[in-house]
């Protein structure tokens, strides 16, 4: 009875010190408002999740619309950053694009992110195990082939469907996340709370749930925060080799490689998919830089 | 020493058998096989089961598998399905400008952000030291396949002052010169802002330190003081970024070489990904890995014969 008891006492505490942190969390919300960069990186995040919910209400023209009397055309009244080869509306096409973009960009970091830390932290608690060493040596050959090539041979294996697209990149990034989980376990996993939960007897994925995953997650966003831009750029990569999104379908990627094929007749279609993808990168650069000022994950691995 | 290296060669080693199963069993992953691919798809069902069975296509996988490791442990790395040409010549004549295109690229990064670096930090908070600030942390953003296109728009489409495709084909210098400048360009310039940054932050951050303190009160100059007593500190972390960021370069720059048409291993595994041609990918591949594992071995026996510490560890 005392055992139990006295667990349940120790999970009480432990749940203060969640409620503590939260409440840091809160200076943390307000911090990051303080911060012109995160606040600037994430209004432009905030823009691209707007245009992919509403892209139907705010697009001028439907973006597959083809006129073939105003193609290769520059900005102009009607259209508002020109047309592209088959007459097809620039703006609706970029607004659509970020339709395409950020579930997968979004979907692509938290499935990443959530099966590296789970990897991660098993291989921390497994430390010098076999689990522990194969899970490294999973990591390390990942992360060894150069990631397009990895990207581009999996999408050639798996297809370029969208799912497989999510899937095959949230592989390409398990090894980043699984790096940083494991090395912020070991070095909680010798702290003196946790000695006294395995004493009082609790169970390795409770530990593991309640106590490790906490310590780790401010590493986590930071790193989450850079690869938002890694995987924009990698799509949009991947569409312009054209093995990403198929055209019709309007893509960032897609555009640029458009205007490439026709960059005599017109040099709108790489500028505009140029400035695109360029605001989006600086965007999640600055929202991930504010990030990491506002949670200093240097701090709390010293702690 | 000698024993630090050997272990890290070994646990390197086992990487790169992993990397070699894991691309070898792309062969039995991906979809269409090689008979499809030659005769496409509508083709003689007799046909077809003839060459099969003449490419080996219907015996066990294991005995498949075995075969191409036995094969690829004597030199023979398959050939191209469609052209029947070996893979390993083909791909040896692409290194040499993947290399080229690789090193121009990484010293002309590391010469530039360097210098800039130092700058910054001797004009430490001044208008100039933010300046450069801003614009390496906007150049780290600058996606390679857009700085390609844009440049590309600027200087071969608009000005007309180079050529947007191919490479080189006579030994002359200025003939290279021309063709390499834009693919370096496009390459270089988010490596100058990484490298910049990493210079200007070691060297302002060893700036406050007590013997750096010391030699400004011995009188020596900062300009001294930087290139001498401070540069030292920077040269472990640029070791380690340069050489294996150059180490991933030599894997080939998939976009650098396929938007300048310039041959090179990148472009040769794209091509052959795209055209399913997976022995041609496989081997790529590898090679690409070997190169990248073998620059990590040299940047860490550069890090170690510059840092005693590394050895003892």
């Amino acid at each position: 009875m005392t055992e139990a008891g006295a667990f349940r006492r120790f999970c009480k505490s432990q749940r203060l010190r969640t409620y503590y942190m939260l409440k840091k969390e809160q200076g943390f919300l307000q911090s990051i408002a303080k911060n012109p960069a995160a606040l600037v990186g994430g209004s432009i995040i905030a823009l691209m999740i707007i245009c992919a919910i509403f892209a139907p209400w705010i697009s001028p023209h439907n973006p597959l619309a083809i006129d073939m009397k105003h193609k290769f055309e520059g900005p102009s009244g009607r259209y508002l950053l020109g047309t592209d080869e088959l007459g097809r509306d620039t703006l609706a096409r970029i607004i659509y694009g970020a339709r395409i973009t950020v579930p997968i960009m979004f979907g692509v970091v938290v499935l990443g992110a959530a099966a590296g830390v789970v990897l991660g932290i098993l291989a921390g608690y497994c430390r010098g195990t076999i689990v522990d060493k194969l899970l490294l040596w999973f990591f390390d050959i990942v992360s060894t082939i150069p990631g397009m090539i990895l990207v581009l041979a999996l999408v050639a294996v798996f297809g370029s469907s969208d799912l497989a697209l999510l899937l095959v990149m949230a592989f390409w990034l398990v090894p980043n996340y699984g790096r940083i989980a494991r090395t912020e376990t070991l070095s909680v996993r010798s702290s003196t709370y946790i000695k006294a939960a395995e004493g009082l007897g609790a169970q390795p994925w409770q530990i593991m749930l309640s106590h490790m995953l906490p310590n780790i997650i401010p590493a986590i966003i930071v790193i989450a925060g850079m690869d938002l831009a890694v995987v924009v750029m990698s799509l949009a990569g991947l569409s312009f080799l054209g093995l990403g999104m198929q055209p019709p379908m309007p893509s960032w990627g897609g555009m640029l490689s458009e205007g490439y094929t026709y960059v005599r007749q017109t040099p709108w279609l790489i500028i505009w998919g140029s400035v695109t993808l360029l605001v989006v990168m600086i965007g999640c650069s600055l929202f991930s830089a504010g990030l990491r000022a506002s949670l200093k994950p240097e701090e709390s691995l010293s702690k | 020493m000698l024993k630090y290296l050997a272990k890290r060669l070994l646990s390197l080693l086992t990487v790169l058998v992993g990397v070699v199963l894991f691309a070898s069993t792309m062969a039995y992953l991906i979809p269409g096989d090689p008979a499809t691919i030659i005769l496409g798809q509508q083709a003689n069902p007799e046909l077809r089961r003839k060459l099969i069975h003449e490419l080996g296509l219907d015996l066990p996988p294991l005995v498949r598998f075995g075969t191409y490791w036995w094969n690829i442990l004597h030199g023979d790395f398959g050939v191209y399905v469609l052209t029947g040409r070996p893979v390993l010549p083909e791909i040896l004549s692409a290194v040499p400008y993947t290399f080229v295109l690789a090193t121009v690229g990484m010293l002309f990064s590391l010469l530039v952000g360097g210098v800039l670096g130092i700058l910054a930090a001797y004009y430490k908070d001044t208008l100039f030291d933010h300046l450069v600030g801003i614009v390496s942390a906007g150049a780290v953003s600058v996606v390679q396949y857009v700085a390609a296109l844009v440049l590309v728009l600027i200087f071969s489409v608009a000005l007309g002052w180079l050529p947007s495709i191919g490479v080189a084909e006579s030994g002359n210098f200025f003939e290279q010169v021309r063709f390499l400048t834009l693919p370096v360009l496009a390459l270089s310039i988010s490596w100058i802002g990484y490298i910049e940054r990493i210079v200007r932050e070691v060297l302002a951050e060893t700036l406050f330190s007590e013997y750096v303190k010391t030699a400004k009160s011995f009188g020596i100059p900062k300009s001294r003081i930087i290139m001498k007593h401070c540069l030292r500190n920077a040269v472990k972390p640029l070791v380690t970024v340069v050489v294996t960021g150059w180490g991933g370069l030599l894997g080939g720059s998939v976009f650098i070489e396929s938007i300048f048409a310039r041959k090179g291993l990148g472009k040769l595994i794209v091509t052959a990904l795209q055209q399913r041609d997976y022995y041609v990918a496989q081997a790529g591949i590898m090679v690409t890995v070997v190169m990248y594992i073998a620059a990590v071995i040299l940047a860490e026996v550069i890090n170690a014969a510059v840092d005693p510490r590394i050895r003892l560890e």
